[in-house]
């Protein structure tokens, strides 16, 4: 712990780093503030259509937003670091064509079964492990690097595409989306798996602990002699396997491989973990917070279907509501900052 | 806090992912079944087409089309990719035409209507003939507009299509029910068409109440996630989905899946993809539009070509022969078979059998007002 808090005091940086949350006033608004948003969202939309708090509106939400919360739970660990991953589509794009080609399908005679799954959560971990290799071993700018990625796993989809798109046939892949217990499928119990697991490696883990040091202060921490290349590392590696994770989750949902499948899922992940208040420039935040976030998204998507809003008018509400909702709930933390970039 | 033991269990963790990661590789690269050309400077009289996206059956099939013409004339396709960027694609229409480009034919969707006065011009002033499909400004023509590059300009019908997919949805609902529809990339002409199209046959249809309307942005995720919130909406009240394309009545069934509701609640698409023919015939989807991408590339190029080697003079051709819609055709149970089979064997076209007839299957002039 002593080196964590001393991770804190790099100039620049939000003076208090202990991981504890300790009851501050200032704290307590930004951590409860997100979930005050969404009771009033929820409360709101509740009073306009009277629909939408029912069991099956819930269900709906539930569905939809399990596979934002387990992007936004593996782009927490990168933004943690105070580093960006923006290969998420890129990456989801290859999990789902390799998950359509090597299971059971109706392009091609492969049926690997569960080592398709295998293989497409590889292709995951991979593709991280390349973004941590270049970002730390080779020091070059996260944002740089994801970027290039991104465009490779897009790339890498459209050169696995058959010429027609492949449907997916095999009953275990399938099973993750049609399997249901208490009228939820499969994918929302693995959503909150995902999240309950990353949340006790991020906060009970020494790997947890020491990317939230990283993102506080890397300079220090590297100083310490500290193996800080490996948290990174084991980051981005993280983050790319919960984006495969994502792809091949969503491949099941809709029963085929499809390129775009990841396609307009990287910004919402984005605001996501910054509306939850997850901070870009690292080191506060974690996996519920920015679950949270994405929770606000969809109830947002979703409560706006709802009353009726006209599909124009939704990008302007949804886009005012985050507005104000990053505004009021991180107002105490903007306060300390002495730049804003 | 850092115990050896910490160590040593992340040290057997990095193993085993590194072990993950050389299997996927392996994985990855046993599996790679397509190949697609880049960009390079063209040889004399060779095609050249420009499409949008390279993972995408349409495009695919577009791209077989245009290929069965160049295997008949015993020349070379180039193929560029714009990823929707007509940015993208003047820059690499600028790489090929920088050497210079004897009697090549250029086939290509100019990717947005802003994009089509550009790209026309860029292959007038390499003096390579022109034919776009799909994004054509209300304003200009290929007959006002460098007419003697731009040979022609053809498209599908979308206010058809949607019209085709609404009166379906009427009548199988037997003029009774209450639907939603899921709309395109609202800029695009095929979105806002079909759309039209969708009002336009509910005009004709009273009884029929349209209960909202959502962008989907052709994307399937989107439609899926619209059409289960529509669900949870309005439940029993909710008895067809009209989907823009198939790519969202695949989303759109998706969602209904979930609830054991497909082939309950009709899905209309558009397009004529194999996914949504082989739902037709399940029952899943009520019906499809057939646009047939492989003889719209292989008409398209042909003409393009015509006018490269001086088969036609385009400066000679009729208004409805410069500007006109390709045939499509509704799908459904009673004759998806046929079409089935017709994915299955596309036919091969010739150059040859072009030329015989480039308007063959022309379905007639765009009328004024179509793009606007």
């Amino acid at each position: 712990m002593k080196l964590v808090a001393k991770a804190g005091e790099v100039p620049g940086q939000p003076a208090s780093r202990s991981l504890r949350f300790p009851a501050r006033p200032g704290r307590w608004l930004q951590s409860i503030g997100p979930v005050a948003v969404l009771v009033v969202l929820a409360l709101a939309f509740q009073l306009a259509s009277h629909n939408f708090l029912s069991p099956g509106n819930l269900a709906a939400i539930a569905e939809a937003v399990a596979v934002p919360v387990i992007l936004a739970t593996g782009l927490s660990f990168v933004i943690l670091l105070g580093a960006i991953d923006l290969s998420l589509e890129g990456v989801m794009a290859t999990s789902s064509m390799t998950v359509a080609l090597l299971a059971a399908n109706n392009v091609n005679g492969h049926h690997w079964g569960i080592w398709a799954i295998v293989a497409a959560l590889g292709v995951g971990v991979v593709f991280g492990a390349f973004n941590g290799v270049l970002n730390t071993y080779f020091r070059m700018p996260s944002l740089i690097v994801t970027l290039g990625s991104w465009f490779i796993g897009l790339g890498i989809a459209s050169v696995l595409f058959p010429s027609q798109v492949p449907g997916i046939r095999d009953p275990i892949v399938l099973g993750l989306a049609s399997t249901q217990f208490a009228g939820l499928s499969l994918i929302v119990f693995i959503a909150v798996a995902v999240l309950a697991i990353f949340h006790l490696v991020l906060n009970y883990t020494h790997l947890g602990r020491m990317i939230y040091a990283v993102g506080g202060g890397e300079a220090t921490l590297v100083a310490t002699g500290l193996r800080v290349p490996l948290f990174k590392l084991a980051a981005f590696m993280i983050s790319g396997f919960l984006a495969a994770l994502a792809g091949l989750l969503l491949s099941a949902q809709l029963g085929d491989g499809n390129a775009d499948i990841g396609n307009g899922l990287l910004f919402p992940a984005v605001s996501a973990c910054v509306l939850g208040g997850t901070l870009l420039s690292g080191g506060r935040g974690g996996a519920i917070q920015s679950a949270i976030g994405a929770v606000i998204l969809e109830v947002l998507n979703n409560g706006l279907i709802q009353i009726g809003a006209g599909p124009y008018v939704r990008n302007i509400i949804s886009g005012a509501v985050i507005v104000t909702v990053v505004a009021i709930s991180g107002l105490h933390l903007r306060r300390k900052l002495r730049i804003v970039k | 806090m850092k115990t050896p033991k910490s160590q040593s269990c992340r040290g057997g963790m990095f193993r085993r992912s590194l072990f993950a990661a050389s299997f996927a590789v392996a994985a990855v690269t046993s599996m790679a079944t397509a190949y697609v050309s880049p960009a390079r400077a063209a040889e004399k009289g060779s095609l050249i087409i420009g499409i949008d996206e390279t993972a995408s059956e349409y495009w695919a099939e577009y791209t077989q089309g245009a290929q069965d013409i160049a295997d008949s004339i015993g020349t070379k396709l180039t193929v560029i990719t714009s990823n929707y960027q007509g940015a993208q694609l003047l820059a690499q229409l600028g790489a090929i035409y920088a050497t210079g480009c004897s009697k090549c034919a250029l086939a290509t969707d100019p990717s947005s209507n802003a994009f089509v006065k550009a790209v026309v011009h860029r292959s007038a002033v390499a003096q390579v003939p022109i034919v776009t499909i799909w994004n054509r400004p209300e304003n200009i023509h290929p007959w006002d507009t460098d007419p003697k590059y731009w040979v022609a300009h053809t498209s599908f019908d979308g206010v058809m299509s949607g019209y085709y997919q609404m009166t379906a949805l009427c009548k199988a609902l037997g003029g009774k029910g209450q639907i939603a529809a899921v709309e395109g990339v609202p800029s695009t002409p095929p979105a806002y068409q079909r759309i039209q199209g969708l009002h336009k046959a509910l005009a004709e249809c009273p009884g029929v109440k349209l209960l909202d309307t959502q962008v989907g942005d052709w994307q399937e995720t989107k439609s899926q996630n619209i059409v289960r919130t529509w669900i949870a909406r309005y439940g029993d009240k909710l008895n067809g989905v009209f989907a823009s394309n198939d790519a969202m009545a695949r989303g759109a069934v998706a969602a209904l899946r979930e609830k054991n509701l497909n082939g309950k609640v009709f899905v209309t698409g558009s397009d004529g993809s194999k996914v949504a023919l082989d739902m037709v015939k399940s029952g899943d989807m009520l019906v499809t539009v057939w646009n047939d991408p492989v003889l719209q590339g292989a008409v398209s190029i042909s003409l393009a070509h015509a006018a490269a080697v001086g088969d036609i003079d385009p400066e000679k051709l009729t208004h409805a022969q410069r500007d006109f819609y390709l045939k499509q055709e509704v799908v459904d149970k009673s004759n998806v078979d046929q079409y089935l089979a017709l994915k299955a064997n596309a036919p091969k076209y010739t150059y040859d059998q072009m030329k015989a007839n480039f308007w063959k299957d022309s379905a007639g002039q765009i009328p004024v007002g179509a793009n606007k």
